[in-house]
């Protein structure tokens, strides 16, 4: 899947998070993916206004001692997850 | 007997909460003797400031056992109460034994919510959270310090932890029902379940800043009192207000009202779930630093 760095991804109107401990889960229509902290935090930066690249960024600015390309990879993949099993959409 | 009197030109539910303090202390005074209770006290929500003048007087009285000495119009396998009007304001006087009250605390004390496969929601029936909070928000009568020990029996933070959870399981099961309902385009349920998921998302919102005040019918004020406290609640009250009043009246707008009221309710959740996670149950939005549990009602 091509994720275009330009585009602005949004969180679909049908998913909920559910925080649970020390466990986070995205549900919709009874499909469960569970979350670590780092996917949590790019599900907030998919709010419909950032850039891939602008989430990238952040997510850099947020682990600085750890490798910019892995990160950046990171990102790329936990938002073409969320892509990929329709938790957002390109908007 | 105390029957309907009036107070002269003085409304009861007028009253501040200091005057509705003496008032209650001398109307219990005039029933029972202080060596009858361990401690009183006055809630409600004329204590709360959200009361009205249709709004009753609670008075809750420990006593160490029900006994035929104490006055009562209604008797409860559990507590008594006696009821009058006084003003033109209804007074609830409640007599509790010592050990219903380390029950209930007690029962709280063991309620699991580290578990999802435990079923919490609705653990606690309504009478009982609803006299956690009214203890919390109660201003002493009789025996000040044996009050003071009785709020710390009640685990405040379990309290709160509790309230939330139950209020994420209405949200879920609102959220989940409307999701269902615009997958099959039935617009008009979609709509109105949907307002209802925003409503469950504010009562998150509210149970995550520390108020453990449940009741439905006060949640336009609560919010307001949340927006006069810390500013950056007004974006939550201006959204609920825009909800409660926009619901549209073609099919077509039903079912984008309804997707928009999902977006806004689950990212407040999921935005409260973070915050009260991160601040380990010390609550949100607070500016001072201050890491103190909040109190259960914001009084101005």
């Amino acid at each position: 899947m091509n994720i275009d760095l330009q585009a602005c991804y949004r969180r679909r109107y049908d998913v909920r998070k559910r925080r649970f401990a020390d466990h986070i889960y995205l549900i919709r229509d009874g499909s469960i993916f569970e979350m670590d902290e780092f996917s949590n935090d790019v599900w907030r930066l998919c709010d419909g206004s950032q850039t891939v690249l602008h989430t990238i960024t952040v997510m850099k600015d947020r682990f600085p001692d750890v490798d910019s390309l892995r990160i950046a990879g990171l990102a790329l993949y936990t938002i073409e997850f969320f892509v990929e099993h329709r938790l957002a959409a390109a908007e | 007997m105390v029957g309907t009197e009036s107070l002269g030109e003085v409304s009861i539910a007028s009253l501040d909460p200091a005057g509705l303090q003496r008032f209650a202390s001398e109307k219990l005074l005039e029933l029972i003797s202080a060596e009858q209770c361990s401690t009183a006290w006055v809630s409600g929500s004329l204590v709360e400031r959200l009361g009205n003048r249709g709004s009753d007087v609670d008075v809750f009285v420990v006593v160490e056992a029900l006994s035929s000495n104490l006055p009562a119009t209604h008797k409860d396998h559990d507590h008594w109460t006696h009821v009058f009007v006084i003003g033109g304001t209804r007074v609830d006087i409640e007599f509790w034994p010592a050990a219903a009250i380390d029950s209930l605390a007690r029962k709280l004390h063991a309620v699991c919510l580290d578990d999802l496969d435990v079923h919490t929601y609705r653990y606690l029936d309504y009478w009982e959270s609803e006299f956690i909070h009214r203890l919390y928000v109660g201003l002493p009568l009789i025996h000040e310090s044996a009050f003071r020990a009785l709020l710390e029996t009640f685990d405040r933070r379990l309290f709160s932890r509790y309230l939330f959870e139950s209020g994420i399981r209405r949200f879920n099961d609102a959220f989940d029902d409307t999701a269902g309902m615009l997958a099959s385009g039935q617009s008009s349920c979609a709509a109105l379940r949907a307002r209802e998921t925003v409503e469950t998302a504010i009562d998150v919102l509210m149970y995550g800043s520390g108020i453990t005040n449940d009741k439905a019918k006060f949640r336009t004020l609560k919010i307001r009192r949340l927006v006069e406290c810390f500013a950056d609640y007004r974006g939550y009250e201006e959204t609920l207000w825009r909800f409660e009043t926009g619901l549209p009246a073609d099919p077509g707008e039903r079912l984008a009202y309804a997707e928009e009221a999902l977006r806004f309710a689950a990212d407040l959740t999921g935005f409260v779930q973070d915050r009260v996670h991160a601040l380990a149950w010390t609550h949100i939005g607070v500016e001072t630093g201050d890491r103190e549990h909040r109190p259960s009602s914001l009084l101005p």
